[in-house]
């Protein structure tokens, strides 16, 4: 009788292990800042646009939401400053106003963008962000956190591409691939990310074995490589360069 | 196709040389309602986009230049793609100038 019990015991212990460790469900709520707020002073006279845009960023939440194998990253939308100028700066900055789709299983990254209104899905994989892991840690809440980083191409300026490092943090005790702006491929979520000039950084996460969240892969828009997007991209403005 | 096009940009630019300010401003509409539904069709058309540039800059050149300015700087001091901010400047230029 009393090994009847045990095997109950056990049965029922494993069994939960089985489901808790099988399901992970989150969100997420980020925010996002410039790193340093002060206007270089060969920009003074451009200094109310930047205002507005450090005003937008202030405002501005992206939300997070995930599952064991698939993840969307989206802004929440405010409808009583969605039309403002530095808002809509502001998200253009923060990774724009389409949703960013991450599969951990099939390594697919889709992000929609959008030229003029018209909608796009940059695809791309997750085996295409070579990190380098390093050992050094920093709490975020109660999450302890290690660093990575990866290198990634940016064009500051129409036609000149320079290299930019990413460095994020990411905490292993919360074992999904995912993190914002359509990063991910590390083994735990990433809660923080830094590019040389912006923050982005958790507000609050919850996270839940039983509250099963649907991600839903956006399918909206021509699919383009990161290259054809920025082609495309390119080539409409292009032209509008003075004394082109 | 081209020809309509042609037609198109040198009728906006013929009526600029001879109109008034409230002249010059419809035409800027025009240009700009022009430029967005040719873009709007397939923005990824080398042919399109081409003749979406002529008619924008023949039509509106002044908010190009702003924006270009503007998302340069912005671009240096958030480390964003200037691609990615032009658009917004440039709509907003044009409707801070109430030409859209």
């Amino acid at each position: 009788m009393k090994d009847y019990k045990l095997l109950i015991f056990l049965i029922f212990t494993l069994s939960n292990s089985i489901i808790t460790s099988q399901n992970m469900f989150g969100t997420v709520i980020f925010g996002i800042e410039r790193i340093n707020k002060s206007v270089p002073t060969e920009f003074s006279s451009s200094k109310d646009l930047i205002n507005l845009l450090d005003t937008g960023l202030q405002n501005i939440e992206y939300q997070l939401t995930f599952n064991n194998t698939e993840s969307n990253y989206n802004y929440i939308e405010k409808m009583d400053i969605d039309d403002d100028l530095g808002f809509k700066l502001a998200i253009a900055v923060s990774g724009g106003d389409g949703t960013k789709y991450v599969n951990s299983k099939t390594k697919e990254v889709l992000k929609q963008m959008y030229i003029d209104g018209t909608p796009y899905l940059i695809k791309s994989n997750l085996e295409n962000l070579n990190w380098v892991l390093f050992n050094e840690t920093k709490m975020i809440q109660k999450f302890l956190c290690f660093k990575a980083v990866v290198v990634v191409d940016v064009e500051l300026k129409i036609g000149e591409v320079v290299k930019q490092n990413i460095t994020v943090w990411y905490a292993p005790k919360i074992p999904v691939n995912f993190g914002p702006d359509g990063y991910g491929g590390l083994p735990g979520l990433i809660l923080e990310l830094n590019t040389p000039k912006t923050r982005t950084f958790i507000k609050s996460i919850k996270t839940s074995n039983a509250d099963i969240i649907e991600i839903i892969k956006p399918t909206k828009g021509k699919t383009v490589s990161p290259d054809e997007f920025r082609r495309i991209n390119n080539k409409l403005i292009l032209n509008y360069k003075k004394g082109a | 196709m081209k020809k309509i096009f042609f037609v198109l940009a040198f009728m906006l630019i013929g009526t600029f040389a001879f109109a008034n300010e409230s002249q010059k401003t419809t035409n800027k509409k025009i240009g700009i309602e022009c430029f967005l539904i040719l873009t709007d069709i397939d923005s990824s058309s080398n042919v399109i986009v081409y003749y979406a540039n002529i008619i924008i800059q023949l039509t509106e050149p002044d908010c190009l230049d702003i924006a270009w300015d503007q998302s340069i700087i912005l671009s240096s001091v958030t480390g964003v793609d200037q691609s990615t901010l032009f658009h917004i400047l440039v709509r907003s230029c044009w409707e801070t100038q109430g030409l859209l």
